[in-house]
């Protein structure tokens, strides 16, 4: 057994420790953080194929990998990462008309939430909008 | 070349070794296995392997892909790949100086700048007669 000392873990951007979730199949997610292979994991085995009707608040979601943004799926008041100066690095678009390897996120809501090595992909609207997201700070 | 019927489970030493032979690989957890060992993942050998996502991954000019299968691309090989919109690439798996040979890939695309995708969809296209 792992004992973890919950002072030593590194601070988030969301003004509080790192806090990661201890069921990874909750339907909503409050202040805890997780990586989003391993919740796309948890829904595979339980017969999913997209992360489905999931809402997160107050939570960091980290990569690394690229969210596929679907139909449903909001975001407000979210930190998108560390762009390194650039948003458009954040943004892949896919070539043809799949983006295999993406991780499929469907009806879920993001809220204060911050995301970590991630990158979006999407229809051309979705990634217009993130795009067009202003620099902070 | 790869085996479907004979590949052994994911390996518990994903951060230490450097050669895989005939076992299945899941990048994801082969990058978090990397990084509690303090690595990253350059200079590994995949011989045979069975390559699991979800994951993205850009691969550096020096990384290596012989005889192996990219995966389902439905029907058109472009469905593999995605194109940066910036300079950079976050989100995406880095592959430095690795080598893949007789592998398959499930679930895994390939992202880059025009360059890199135009020359990668190239390779994989056959010229017509």
């Amino acid at each position: 057994m792992t004992f973890i000392d919950s002072t030593q873990l590194p601070m988030t951007g969301l003004g509080r420790q790192f806090n990661l979730t201890d069921d990874i199949s909750k339907r909503a997610f409050v202040d805890e953080d997780l990586a989003l292979y391993d919740l796309f994991g948890h829904h595979l085995r339980t017969g999913r194929s997209m992360i489905d009707g999931v809402t997160f608040t107050g939570c960091r979601i980290e990569g690394p990998a690229v969210m596929l943004i679907l139909p449903g799926t909001t975001f407000d008041a979210v930190n998108f990462g560390e762009s390194r100066g650039d948003i458009g690095n954040l943004v892949l678009r896919p070539v043809r008309n799949m983006a295999i390897g993406a991780i499929p996120v469907i009806n879920c809501a993001f809220r204060n939430c911050e995301f970590h090595a991630l990158g979006f992909t999407g229809n051309e609207q979705i990634l217009s909008e993130i795009l067009a997201i202003k620099s902070v700070g | 070349m790869y085996d479907l019927d004979n590949t052994d489970p994911v390996p518990h030493d994903l951060g230490t070794r450097l050669v895989f032979e005939k076992e299945r690989i899941p990048l994801a957890q082969l990058v978090d296995a990397l990084e509690a060992a303090g690595q990253t993942l350059t200079g590994r050998r995949f011989v045979d392997c069975v390559i699991h996502g979800p994951c993205v991954v850009m691969p550096a000019t020096e990384t290596k892909f012989d005889n192996c299968n990219l995966g389902d691309v439905a029907g058109d090989v472009r469905n593999l790949f995605l194109r940066s919109a910036g300079p950079m690439v976050i989100g995406a798996i880095p592959l430095n100086d690795s080598h893949f040979d007789g592998c398959i890939f499930m679930g895994v695309g390939f992202a880059g700048h025009d360059d890199f995708v135009n020359a990668f969809i190239d390779i994989l296209t056959p010229t017509k007669a």
